[in-house]
C-alpha cells in the first residue's frame, strides 16, 4: 500500500456519485450556501483532475473549512441538533473530497458518507426513504469497491459487485435485524426534526377544520381487539376547548389552576381494548375512544377524560389504550360548579334570547336539547365552504347564513346551552375512520377531523351531542371521503387527493392495499424494538441466550456457506471435472515416460503442439484432443459428442504412450 | 514495561514458531485455507467504528430504520471476509528464475502467480519480509509474472526471506495474508572494487607458475599507487624523496590470455581479495579478454564470454568466508 495512491478516474466518479446521493435527501433542510460550498468542492476537485486547476492552497482550505464550520453554526444555532450535526459531516466531507489524494482521504469521505446516507432515516422512516437509503448505502459500497480495483478500472463493475454483495448482505441483515436485541436509549436526544405537523390546534376558530379536511394524511391508525365499533359510534375525543372569546374556542392555560369539580367515571363493561398508532403530531394529544380508563406512560389523564402527553409527539407512537363506550361521567355536585363551562363573552344578544325563551317552553335540559337538535335538522345546511361571519359570529350564523359545518355547529350549541345554564365544551377530535379491509384496521385520516359538543346534565352527567349528526347524518354514518368528495374543497392540499375519491374504483382499492403496506412497515419495521419480545417469542419458544446466540449463528453459517460455495463452485467443479481429470492422467503418464508434463497455465492446444513436436507418434491423438477440448469448452458444444470423443480419444493415446 | 514486554513476548514467540511451523516451503505453492490468515484491517477497524457510531444512533433515536443500515454494513463486514480469502485463495506462486546481482543491489526473482478457476484475483501485495510491497493488479488463470527484488547485502547463495503475499481486495476491510517460504536462490556475487589491473596480478597462461605471482621478472616503470596493490610494489625510494606514493610495475609477457589470480592479493582481507577479483574479471569482461581464474583448490581455464564470466563471479560468490 504505497502512501503515494493515486485515485483513478472511476474512483474518483464514484466518490462524487456517492457524495450526490447522500446529500439529495437532505437538501430540504440544508441551507442554500452549503448547496453552493458542495458543488464549488466537488467542481473544484473535477477541475484538479481534469488537470485544469491545482488544489487550492491549505489556507484557503482552512479558511473554507471555519467558514463552513460557523455557516453550519449560525443557520442552526449550535450543532446540537441533528440537522446541524449532518449539516456539519455534509460541509465536512464535502470539503474533505476537494483533498483526496491518498486512499485514506478517500476512505474518510466513504466512510462519511455511509452516515450521512443513514442520518436521512432520522427524519422520514418511510418506506421510499428506507428504499432510497438502502440504493444510497449500495452506491457507497460501489464508491469503496471503487479505491480497490485494480484491474479492468472502469465504472461499471464496482457497481455489479456492489449490487452482488448486497444481495449477500441483506439476508445476514435481516438476521441480526430480527435477533439482535435493542437497547433502550443510553441518553436522550432531543429531536429537532422538522416542524410543520398536521393535526388539531389548541385554539378551533369555527373555519379551523376546514384546513384538515384538505389533508388526507393518516392521523392514525387502530387496530382493534375484537369486534370493531359501529362507524357511527367511533367519536375520538382529543382535546375539549373550555373556553370561549366570541371568536374562537381553547383552552386557556392561565385557568387550568382554578379548581375542577372532582368527576367520577362510571363504566359499563365491556371495554374495548386497542391499539392506536399516532404520527407525530408536534402536539401533545392523544385520541381516544370516548372514555380512557388508563393513561400509558409517560401520558397524564386530564379532568375532562382526555389524554396528554408530557412531551410535544415528533416521531409516531403507538399506545395499547382501553376505552369505556358505556360510561357516566358525572359530578358530585351541580351545574353550577362548573364556572368555566358556563361563562360567556358579552355579546351575540339574540341567539341568548333565542335560547332563553325556548327554554322556558321546554323546561328541561333534555327537551332543549331536542328542540334546538330539531332546528338545526330542519333549517341548516352542511357545506365546506360556508359564507364569512363578522361581529357577533353566532348570532349571524344561527340567524343568516345558516350554513356550515362542525365547527359552526358545535360553537353555536355549546352557546345555545350556556345562556341557559347547562354547562357546555366544544370537543374536538376525529369521527369515524376508513376500514382496512386488507389488514383488519381503522385508518383515520385528517380530513376526518371533527368538533362536536359534551353537555352536562344533572341525572346524566357528560353527554355528547353532535348537532352535526343532525344536519347532515351521512357525516357521521359513512367515511368522510365519500361525503365530501362533490365538494370543490375536500382534498385540495392533498397530492393525490383526487384519486382516492370514489370507493369502487381500482385505484381506491390499491389505495388501500398501499396502506395496509405502509402500516404493516410501520408496525413491523419502523416500530419493531416494541413487538422484538413478542417475535423472538414466538420464533425461539423461549428467549435464552443460547437460542439467540443459536439464531444468529445457524442462518449466518448458512448465508455465509452458500456464498462461499458460490465464490469456489467453478474451482471445486473444475476439479471434479471428469475430462480435466482424464487429461490430467495423460499429463501425468507422458510426464513419467517422457518427461512431457503439462505447465501450469499451458493451455491444451499449445500442450498438444509440444507433445506432437517430441512423440510425432501421439502428434494425430493430441491434435484431436486439443481440437475436441476446444470444442467442448468454447465452442458451446452441448451435446457432448466433443467431450465423449475426447475421452476416447485420451483413452487411446494412453495405451500408445 | 518490561514486564510487559515480557509478556508479550511470551506470548508471541510460542505463537510465531508455531506459525513459522505451518509456514508452507517449496518452489510451487499453492494459497488454501491451512495457509491463509485474515485478520481486520486498519480501514476494517473504522469501518466497524461507523457501524458501532450507526448503532449508537439507532438506539438512541430508537430508530429501527438506522439499526438496520448499521446491521448492513456489520453483514457487508462478515461477507468480506469470504471475499476478501477467495481473493487470495487458490493463487499458485512458482518460483520461476532469479537472477544475479552484486552485493549491495537487490537480486531480482521472477514468480509466476496464476490462479484456478475462473475468477481473477485482483490487487494483491507481495514483498519479501521487511521489504517494500510490489502490487499485482491481476492474475488470472493465465497467471502472470512477477519480478520481485530482495536486498543482497552480502556475497554468496542469497535465500530470500519469507514471501508475504497478501491482499485486502475488495472492500479494503479485511487483510488476508500468508508467509511462504519461497525455495528460490540467487547468486550474489562480491561487490566490485576497484583496483588498477597491476600486471603481477595477472599471468601468463604459458607459465603460470606460482612463483611469478612473487612479481614479474621485468621491470617496466612506476605508477601511480592504488588501495590493493600490494604493498611490497611500492617504491619506498620515490616515496621517500617526496614523490609521492608509486608503484612499481612490471613487465610480463602478456598475451590476451590473462590469469587472475588468489595469491596476488595476498595479504589483504578476504573479501577485499574476492571484491578485487570480481571488479577485474568485470572489467575484462568489458575489453573482451581471455581470463582465467586461480582460486585455493579451484581454476579456471582462461574464456570469455557470458556463461564464462557467470561461472567465473559464481565461484567468488561462493569462495568460503573467513570463519571466526
Amino acid at each position: 500500500m504505497s502512501e503515494q495512491y493515486r485515485l483513478s478516474r472511476p474512483a474518483l466518479l464514484w466518490q462524487f456519485i456517492a457524495i450526490a446521493v447522500v446529500v439529495v435527501p437532505h437538501l430540504s433542510h440544508l441551507p442554500s450556501w452549503l448547496l453552493v460550498l458542495i458543488v464549488a468542492a466537488v467542481g473544484w476537485r473535477l477541475m484538479v483532475h481534469m488537470g485544469r486547476w491545482s488544489f487550492p492552497h491549505w489556507s484557503i482550505r482552512t479558511l473554507f473549512s471555519l467558514a463552513a464550520c460557523a455557516g453550519v453554526f449560525l443557520s442552526y444555532g449550535g450543532i446540537g441538533g441533528v440537522n446541524g450535526m449532518v449539516a456539519l459531516l455534509i460541509a465536512g466531507f464535502s470539503l474533505k473530497s476537494l483533498e483526496i489524494h491518498k486512499r485514506r482521504d478517500a476512505l474518510l469521505v466513504v466512510y462519511v458518507a455511509f452516515i450521512v446516507a443513514t442520518s436521512a432515516l432520522l427524519f422520514d422512516q418511510s418506506v421510499w426513504m428506507a428504499a432510497y437509503v438502502l440504493i444510497a448505502v449500495q452506491l457507497t459500497t460501489a464508491a469503496l469497491l471503487a479505491i480497490y480495483q485494480t484491474h479492468n478500472v472502469d465504472m461499471g463493475r464496482p457497481f455489479r459487485t456492489s449490487a452482488v454483495m448486497m444481495m449477500q448482505a441483506i439476508p445476514l441483515m435481516l438476521v441480526l435485524f430480527i435477533v439482535i436485541p435493542r437497547m433502550g436509549p443510553i441518553w436522550n436526544l432531543k429531536m429537532d426534526v422538522g416542524s410543520a405537523r398536521t393535526g388539531l390546534s389548541d385554539t378551533m376558530s369555527p373555519g379551523e377544520i376546514t384546513n384538515l379536511t384538505r389533508s388526507s394524511e393518516v392521523a392514525f391508525r387502530v387496530r382493534f381487539e375484537g369486534k370493531r365499533p359501529p362507524q357511527n359510534a367511533l367519536y375520538w375525543r382529543a382535546l375539549t376547548y373550555p373556553d370561549f372569546d366570541g371568536r374562537s374556542w381553547y383552552r386557556d392555560e392561565a385557568r387550568e389552576r382554578q379548581p375542577v369539580p372532582t368527576e367520577s367515571l362510571m363504566i359499563q363493561r365491556p371495554v374495548l381494548k386497542y391499539d392506536l398508532m399516532l404520527e407525530a403530531t408536534g402536539s401533545r394529544y392523544i385520541p381516544t375512544l370516548d372514555m380512557p380508563l388508563s393513561a400509558p406512560v409517560g401520558v397524564r389523564l386530564n379532568p375532562d377524560m382526555t389524554l396528554r402527553l408530557n412531551l410535544p409527539l415528533q416521531k409516531r407512537e403507538e399506545y395499547s389504550l382501553e376505552s369505556a363506550l358505556q360510561y357516566r361521567l358525572t359530578a358530585q355536585g351541580e351545574a353550577l360548579n362548573y364556572v368555566r363551562e358556563l361563562s360567556l363573552p358579552i355579546g351575540n344578544r339574540r341567539t341568548r334570547e333565542l335560547a332563553r325563551s325556548w327554554y322556558a317552553e321546554t323546561g328541561s335540559g333534555d327537551a332543549f336539547i331536542a328542540r334546538l337538535m330539531a332546528f338545526y335538522k330542519s333549517s341548516f345546511t352542511y357545506t365546506l365552504k360556508p359564507p364569512k361571519l363578522g361581529r357577533d359570529s353566532i348570532d349571524k350564523f344561527m340567524f343568516e347564513t345558516q350554513r356550515g359545518f362542525c365547527g359552526h355547529f358545535s360553537s353555536s350549541m355549546v352557546f345555545m346551552l350556556r345562556s341557559v345554564g347547562i354547562p357546555a365544551r366544544v370537543v374536538a377530535g376525529y369521527q369515524g375512520g376508513e376500514w382496512n379491509p386488507y389488514e383488519n384496521y381503522l385508518v383515520v385520516r385528517q380530513y376526518d377531523a371533527h368538533a362536536w359538543v359534551e353537555a352536562w346534565l344533572p341525572q346524566k352527567g357528560w353527554i355528547r351531542i353532535d348537532p352535526t349528526a343532525a344536519v347532515a347524518p351521512q357525516r357521521i354514518e359513512r367515511p368522510s371521503e365519500e361525503l365530501f368528495s362533490e365538494e370543490e374543497d375536500f382534498l385540495r392540499d392533498a397530492p393525490l387527493g383526487g384519486l382516492t375519491i370514489g370507493r369502487n374504483s381500482l385505484l381506491a382499492d390499491l389505495w388501500l392495499q398501499w396502506d395496509a403496506f405502509s402500516y404493516g412497515w410501520q408496525q413491523w419495521v419502523v416500530n419493531y424494538h416494541s413487538r422484538q419480545t413478542d417475535v423472538l417469542k414466538r420464533l425461539l419458544g423461549e428467549i435464552t441466550p443460547l437460542r439467540v446466540a443459536l439464531a444468529l449463528l445457524i442462518p449466518f453459517a448458512i448465508v455465509m456457506c452458500l456464498v462461499a460455495l458460490k465464490l469456489f463452485w467453478r474451482h471445486w467443479h473444475l476439479v471434479r471435472d471428469r475430462h480435466d481429470q482424464a487429461l490430467e492422467r495423460l499429463s501425468q503418464r507422458l510426464a513419467h515416460k517422457s518427461g512431457l508434463g503439462r505447465q501450469p497455465g499451458e493451455t491444451v492446444k499449445n500442450y498438444s503442439d509440444r507433445v506432437a513436436e517430441i512423440r510425432p507418434d501421439l502428434a494425430l491423438y493430441m491434435q484431436e484432443i486439443a481440437y475436441c477440448y476446444e470444442q467442448m469448452r468454447y465452442a458451446g458444444d452441448d451435446t457432448g459428442s466433443s467431450a465423449r470423443r475426447m475421452l476416447n480419444m485420451i483413452r487411446q493415446c494412453q495405451t500408445k504412450v | 514495561m518490561s514486564v510487559l514486554s515480557f509478556t508479550l513476548r511470551t506470548i508471541r514467540e510460542p505463537f510465531q514458531r508455531w506459525a513459522e511451523s505451518r509456514r508452507p516451503r517449496g518452489d510451487s505453492i499453492e494459497l488454501n485455507q491451512k495457509r491463509i490468515f485474515i485478520f481486520p484491517s486498519a480501514a476494517g477497524g473504522g469501518f466497524l467504528l461507523v457501524a458501532l457510531l450507526l448503532l449508537l444512533i439507532g438506539t438512541n433515536y430508537e430508530n429501527n430504520l438506522v439499526h438496520a443500515v448499521a446491521f448492513l454494513l456489520l453483514s457487508l463486514f462478515v461477507l468480506s471476509i469470504i471475499h476478501t480469502y477467495g481473493n487470495l485463495s487458490g493463487i499458485r506462486v512458482t518460483a520461476k528464475e532469479s537472477h544475479s546481482c552484486f552485493a549491495g543491489e537487490r537480486a531480482e526473482f521472477e514468480l509466476h502467480l496464476t490462479a484456478n478457476g475462473k475468477r481473477v484475483r485482483e490487487n494483491i501485495q507481495l514483498a519479501w519480509k521487511g521489504g517494500t510491497p510490489q502490487t499485482v493488479k491481476a492474475i488470472d488463470g493465465d497467471g502472470c509474472r512477477v519480478r520481485l527484488y530482495h536486498p543482497a547485502p552480502k556475497r554468496g547463495r542469497l535465500k530470500p526471506e519469507p514471501l508475504l503475499i497478501e491482499s485486502t481486495f475488495p472492500l479494503g476491510l479485511l487483510r488476508a495474508w500468508s508467509w511462504l517460504e519461497i525455495e528460490s536462490s540467487a547468486i550474489v556475487y562480491p561487490a566490485p572494487l576497484q583496483v588498477q589491473m597491476a600486471k603481477s596480478q595477472v599471468l601468463d597462461g604459458a607459465d603460470g607458475g606460482r612463483q611469478a605471482t612473487d612479481g614479474g621478472e621485468d621491470f617496466s616503470g612506476f605508477t601511480q599507487y592504488q588501495p590493493g596493490m600490494p604493498l611490497r610494489h611500492v617504491a619506498w625510494k620515490a616515496y621517500a624523496r617526496g614523490r609521492g606514493l608509486h608503484a612499481k610495475t612490471y613487465h610480463a609477457q602478456v598475451d590476451d590470455r590473462i590469469w587472475l589470480d588468489w595469491e596476488a592479493f595476498s595479504g589483504q582481507p578476504t573479501e577485499m581479495r574476492l571484491s578485487s577479483l570480481c571488479y577485474l574479471v568485470i572489467q575484462l569482461e568489458k575489453h573482451g579478454d581471455h581470463y582465467g581464474l586461480r582460486l585455493p583448490g579451484k581454476s579456471f581455464e582462461p574464456d570469455r564470454g557470458e556463461q564464462h564470466r557467470k561461472r567465473v563471479l559464481t565461484a567468488l560468490a561462493l569462495h568460503p568466508g573467513d570463519r571466526v
